[in-house]
């Protein structure tokens, strides 16, 4: 089974469904590892660790969908089998995974565990500026990802709307990740952008420029950090 | 990763989620309270649950509670199940055989790990009282995030593991 399949499966009713009896963290843990389905996404990522990013990018996805914040995030269990499986083989990724997740106010278990992996692995604080050290080869991989599959134009529209971002010229789809953590005051090494933007944008735009080689930043610098 | 060090996570005293709930002795018991799932997903698990276990019966379907807040709170918060051998103690329980089991008592369950319990529920009917069998027990219990059954003992997610203890507080003079 090709790995969006398997992204498909887990993310069924059915699916869902089996491992939402769990009462408590271990008894869901090993119902996860129990599963032919995970074994199986295991086994795709131990061969190719690439797909750890498309793995990466589709738990992202998960974690940015609208949902009805009067109920429990419908994704808490796929997004905690998903930070889990990155936390496995990607220890970078598991740590951005993991601040956008404990941003998630309506997910249950996949808070604990990114609360868990931002713990284990010594992110500092939400509200202060963090660099994290990111290879660039890593960056790259990501950019690559979503210059071949976030190419649909009202996907792209509904971001630059969502983002205040007024007017734009060109927009290389890469600050869709960085913008992504933004609001945590993280930056990652941003590579090449170059749109034109309005407002807060521009801002941004212009900071990222200023710290174009992962400069290190500070709250004191930049209010929007505070 | 340790996984005992996700036990509720929260939930302390201090935590806003919490609610004051303590053991006889008046030890403070860890809990949380818990979004509710969205209905139709809700309605979608009961009807999963319902091809893969013949015997279930549904009694409410609600998410807010766990199995051990169902017995031990009064059906208003998640407590982990990791404190329920605590709770036993405090709460001056004994372990019974299955033949004294009565309506009213509780039944543990175990799945892979063999030193912590993983499901609890309530004896709701005995087919044949004082039986040493435990095929004629009905059982009541909340299936994690998802609705409260009426069950045959052991016909449950193999999550929830297997009965493997019955525990009462019942007194008589």
């Amino acid at each position: 089974m090709n790995i969006n399949k398997l992204f498909r499966s887990i993310e069924s009713s059915g699916f869902i469904a089996e491992l939402s009896v769990a009462s408590d963290f271990r008894t869901l843990m090993n119902g996860i590892k129990s599963k032919h389905k995970i074994k199986e996404l295991f086994d795709l990522i131990d061969e190719n660790n690439e797909l750890s990013v498309e793995l990466f990018v589709r738990a992202v996805g998960l974690a940015r969908e609208q949902v009805d914040d009067r109920y429990l995030n419908r994704w808490d269990i796929p997004l905690t089998i998903y930070l889990w499986m990155v936390d496995l083989f990607n220890k970078n990724l598991s740590k951005f995974l993991a601040i956008v997740i404990d941003d998630i106010k309506n997910c249950f278990w996949a808070n604990k565990l990114a609360r868990y992996i931002k713990t284990s692995n010594e992110i500092e604080s939400e509200s202060a500026g963090v660099l994290l050290d990111v290879p660039i080869e890593l960056i790259e991989k990501i950019e690559e990802y979503f210059e071949n599959n976030i190419k649909n134009e009202q996907q792209l529209k509904n971001y630059v709307t969502y983002n205040n971002i007024d007017a734009y010229e060109e927009i290389y789809y890469p600050i869709f990740f960085n913008d992504l953590f933004w609001d945590k005051g993280i930056i990652l090494k941003p590579g090449k952008i170059n749109f034109h933007a309005t407002g807060d944008a521009e801002e941004r735009l212009d900071l990222l420029d200023e710290k174009e080689n992962g400069i290190d930043i500070s709250t004191q610098d930049y209010g929007v950090f505070a | 990763m340790d996984e005992n060090r996700l036990l509720i996570g929260g939930g302390s005293e201090s935590d806003r989620r919490s609610i004051p709930l303590s053991t006889k002795k008046g030890e403070f018991i860890p809990n949380e309270k818990r979004l509710e799932k969205n209905p139709s997903q809700l309605k979608a698990s009961e009807q999963i649950h319902k091809k893969s276990y013949s015997s279930i019966r549904l009694r409410s379907l609600t998410s807010t509670y766990n199995c051990v807040g169902m017995v031990f709170a009064s059906r208003r918060v998640w407590v982990d199940t990791g404190v329920i051998s605590q709770i036993l103690k405090d709460d001056e329980y004994k372990r019974i055989s299955a033949d004294e089991v009565q309506v009213g008592d509780i039944v543990l369950y175990r799945n892979w790990d063999p030193t912590v319990y993983s499901h609890i529920g309530i004896v709701i009917e005995r087919e044949k009282p004082g039986s040493a069998s435990i095929e004629d027990m009905i059982v009541l219990s909340k299936w994690g995030q998802d609705g409260e059954y009426l069950h045959r003992l052991n016909d449950v997610s193999p999550m929830l593991g297997q009965a493997v203890e019955f525990w009462s507080e019942k007194k008589s003079f």
